[in-house]
């Protein structure tokens, strides 16, 4: 079921009936029924995987529990992160390596033909395994204790707001919620209101409208294309995976809100940022931030010298591009924005940097320059081959002219992405993401009111599945 | 827990009221002014009439039945004058041409104008392209919902293969919202004037996409053609299917050929018709009133012969 679609908002409205009447107990184990319902309506053979996965790491952390010493607690820990990266691997990389190895056997004289099983990817997989593995490992830590109830652990695991495209919700944050009564208060409605529409206007308006322009402009052999082409089709893929993805959370966050739960920020106006790590503070902020806390730092995060700081943001980046997908360009994304935050490093370091208000002339061009380092790496992370990518930075850089399609490109985004960025704009200046909130319910309404009739008005001719889903 | 209406702020409430407000105001807009917004619209709305001027002459009565194609191709005048000097004098014809129609609304627009009336046509000549005769041919909602289709065909429509969850919805909405039914209209009418190359972009990414698709699917089948053909023929009207002229050459499936004789429709084709030529045409697809001149003749001198 997509958030944007009339039959989640038919299951929601019954959920949202049922869980107004019931005691906690009952809303509990009445979401974890929807969670399964929802998440089974993608495709019920996978449910046994969300609860196989919740089983083990359930076992796991009473096993962890019942044990003090350090070498046993190890070991059990293990079987949760064997367990959870064996399942991810399985269903995300087997394929891709299988064929990559053959290939590499093949090229020193082993013909061996290993097996390739096509194997379906269960929607979700690396969202909810990330965050039981970091359930674990904060158990193993100490950091949070282990839910006593399976089922209510069970719910925190399949949460459906949250289930298939994050955000990646820790323990410490998402479980106490789930074990204590939850009030819903007017101001959650309030905020819910806003987050829901929100979200569903930058998936509807702005990240479906923009893929087809995307899609045309991807398709289409790099010879064909002028360089403006590559840039505005970079430009609309920029704002439609922002839309899509940021506007799944937006509703993500909404939903839960309705029913008294908060979940994290994932995304706070990335493309105002000025430097890379400034990006990975604002974009899908969950993975970056369990990207930073169970693999970064381990690894010794920036406390081990400039060398090995290099080396462990390579490392997370490498890793980070991998969790996208199982391909080379993923990977090349992640070294491109490993390479691009050592580079920031460097010259940070190098120059007496003061911090500026949004208006300067030297903020709007930092803002500028990263948003066009950060669409570099969209070229990357959208393009389907090595070839088309270079084939596109060809077109870019020897075949720049301006043709229709693309002043009809450039007037679309500004169309529908616009209005959004001068919002976010706003929002930025005033360091206040819920300002809209506290204005006049007039000026409110009226805002409100241009989302919906956008949403009405100016549907996709072909509504898109999330682009994250694939991860 | 709360009672919902304690958990609303007033404010809240005023925003929802307000924006109901607009939505019912764009409503009642829309409905007043659909046929002065859309040639297309105000077509539609003239089925009803015309559906009773069938009904009641007593004379042989030619219904043209298509899409845009058919609507610029064909000239119901030329026609009635051109058969009337091949010596068919008490001929009648009449067009149902709504813009981007297939199949599933051709279905549902023989199903429903009439219904209640005397008579129905003794002959429709649908005209069609490509693959808009098949199943695969992706159903409108809105548009059947909206237009064409009664609340009570989703059933028949349903075992027809429009079968998703969403299709039915915006179905059962465009039933009841003639907002909702022309938002693509509006859509449309507004990026055409605020967007460059609006019309000729959309253009070229949809014959992309519709390249994908057609290529994709590569078996087309025609159940919902049968039960279309098998209703018409209990109602004792004869029907024949042209396939229409256009630029590009395409493809007619053997299998929609021999469904067709199987039962019992008469099949032109026009694809290749002499004396259409590529200047004939205004763009890609539509021929412009020579064009349609020459065909109309054409197609008047085949139904006397028929006759």
């Amino acid at each position: 079921m997509l958030f944007n679609s009339f039959v989640f908002w038919i299951f929601f409205f019954i959920v949202i009936c049922l869980y107004r009447g019931i005691s906690h107990t009952g809303q509990n184990r009445m979401l974890l029924v929807a969670s399964y319902v929802f998440y089974g309506y993608w495709d019920y053979r996978f449910l046994s995987l969300i609860f196989i996965s919740t089983v083990i790491d359930y076992f796991v952390s009473q096993a962890l529990a019942n044990n003090n010493e350090l070498r046993v607690r190890k070991r059990i820990l293990s079987i949760s992160i064997i367990s959870n990266l064996g399942i991810l691997g399985f269903f995300k990389y087997f394929d891709f390596f299988s064929q990559e190895l053959s290939t590499v056997l093949g090229s020193v004289g082993l013909d061996i033909s290993l097996p390739m099983l096509n194997i379906i990817l269960p929607v979700g997989i690396s969202f909810y395994t990330f965050q039981t593995m970091s359930y674990t490992i904060d158990v193993f830590k100490g950091e949070t204790k282990p839910a006593k109830s399976f089922l209510d652990f069970a719910l925190y695991v399949s949460f459906f707001p949250q289930l298939v495209a994050g955000p990646i919700e820790r323990s410490s944050h998402l479980l106490p919620q789930i074990l204590k009564p939850r009030k819903t208060t007017e101001n959650d409605f309030s905020e819910g209101l806003y987050h829901v529409l929100i979200g569903l206007f930058k998936k509807i308006v702005i990240a479906d409208n923009m893929a087809p322009i995307v899609n045309s402009i991807f398709s289409t052999p790099t010879a064909d294309l002028s360089g403006m082409e590559v840039l505005v089709g970079v430009y609309a893929f920029a704002f439609q995976i922002y839309g899509d993805f940021s506007g799944y959370s937006s509703i993500a966050q909404g939903i839960a809100k309705w029913m008294g739960f908060d979940l994290m920020w994932n995304f706070k106006m990335p493309y105002f940022s000025v430097s890379p790590s400034d990006f990975w503070q604002r974009w899908h902020i969950s993975l970056s931030s369990w990207l930073r806390d169970y693999l970064y730092i381990p690894l010794g995060g920036n406390k081990s010298g400039s060398l090995l700081t290099f080396r462990n943001l390579m490392i997370t980046m490498l890793l980070g591009g991998l969790w996208h997908g199982a391909g080379w360009t993923f990977m090349l994304w992640g070294l491109y924005h490993g390479l691009l935050l050592i580079g920031y490093r460097v010259f940070e370091s190098n120059v007496n940097d003061q911090q500026t208000s949004l208006f300067t002339f030297k903020h709007l061009f930092k803002i500028v320059l990263m948003f066009h380092f950060i669409c570099g790496s969209w070229l990357i992370f959208r393009a389907e081959s090595l070839q088309q990518i270079s084939g596109m930075l060809s077109s870019l850089f020897f075949n720049f002219h301006i043709t229709d399609f693309a002043l009809f490109s450039v007037a679309m985004i500004l169309f529908f992405s616009g209005p959004l960025m001068v919002f976010e704009f706003w929002l930025e200046k005033t360091r206040d993401k819920l300002i809209i909130l506290n204005v006049n319910w007039m000026y409110r309404a009226v805002f409100y009111t241009y989302l919906v009739l956008m949403m009405i008005v100016f549907p996709p001719d072909n509504p898109q599945d999330f682009i994250y889903f694939q991860f | 827990m709360k009672k919902p209406i304690e958990v609303l702020k007033i404010g809240d409430v005023k925003i929802i009221i307000f924006i109901l407000f607009v939505i019912i105001t764009c409503e009642l807009i829309i409905r007043g002014t659909g046929a002065e917004l859309s040639g297309n619209i105000a077509h539609i709305e003239t089925f009803s009439k015309t559906a009773q001027k069938i009904s009641d002459n007593k004379n042989e009565t030619v219904l043209f039945l298509g899409n845009s194609l058919v609507g610029n191709a064909l000239n119901t005048d030329v026609f009635s004058e051109s058969v009337s000097k091949l010596g068919l004098t008490n001929t009648n014809a009449y067009k149902f041409v709504p813009d981007a129609t297939v199949i599933w609304d051709w279905y549902c627009i023989v199903k429903n104008e009439f219904t209640g009336s005397d008579k129905y046509p003794d002959v429709i000549i649908n005209g069609f392209a490509w693959w808009q005769l098949s199943d695969q041919e992706r159903p409108e909602p809105g548009r059947l919902g909206g237009y064409f289709c009664e609340v009570s065909d989703i059933a028949d429509l349903y075992s027809s293969g429009m079968n998703k969850d969403e299709d039915i919805i915006k179905y059962l909405i465009s039933s009841g919202s003639y907002f909702f039914t022309n938002r693509d209209l509006i859509k449309k009418r507004f990026l055409e004037k605020v967007i460059f190359a609006y019309q000729t972009s959309v253009q070229k990414i949809n014959e992309k996409e519709n390249y994908r698709n057609n290529t994709a699917i590569n078996t087309k089948t025609y159940s919902l053609l049968t039960k279309y053909i098998s209703f018409l023929k209990d109602k004792g009207v004869k029907i024949v299917f042209i396939s229409m002229p256009v630029k590009d050459d395409y493809g007619v499936d053997n299998e929609l050929i021999s469904t067709l004789d199987e039962y019992g429709a008469q099949y032109l084709d026009y694809r290749h018709m002499n004396g259409i030529t590529s200047d004939l045409f205004i763009d890609p697809i539509h021929l412009g009133s020579e064009g349609s001149r020459i065909f109309t003749s054409k197609l008047a001198e085949e139904y006397s012969d028929m006759n």
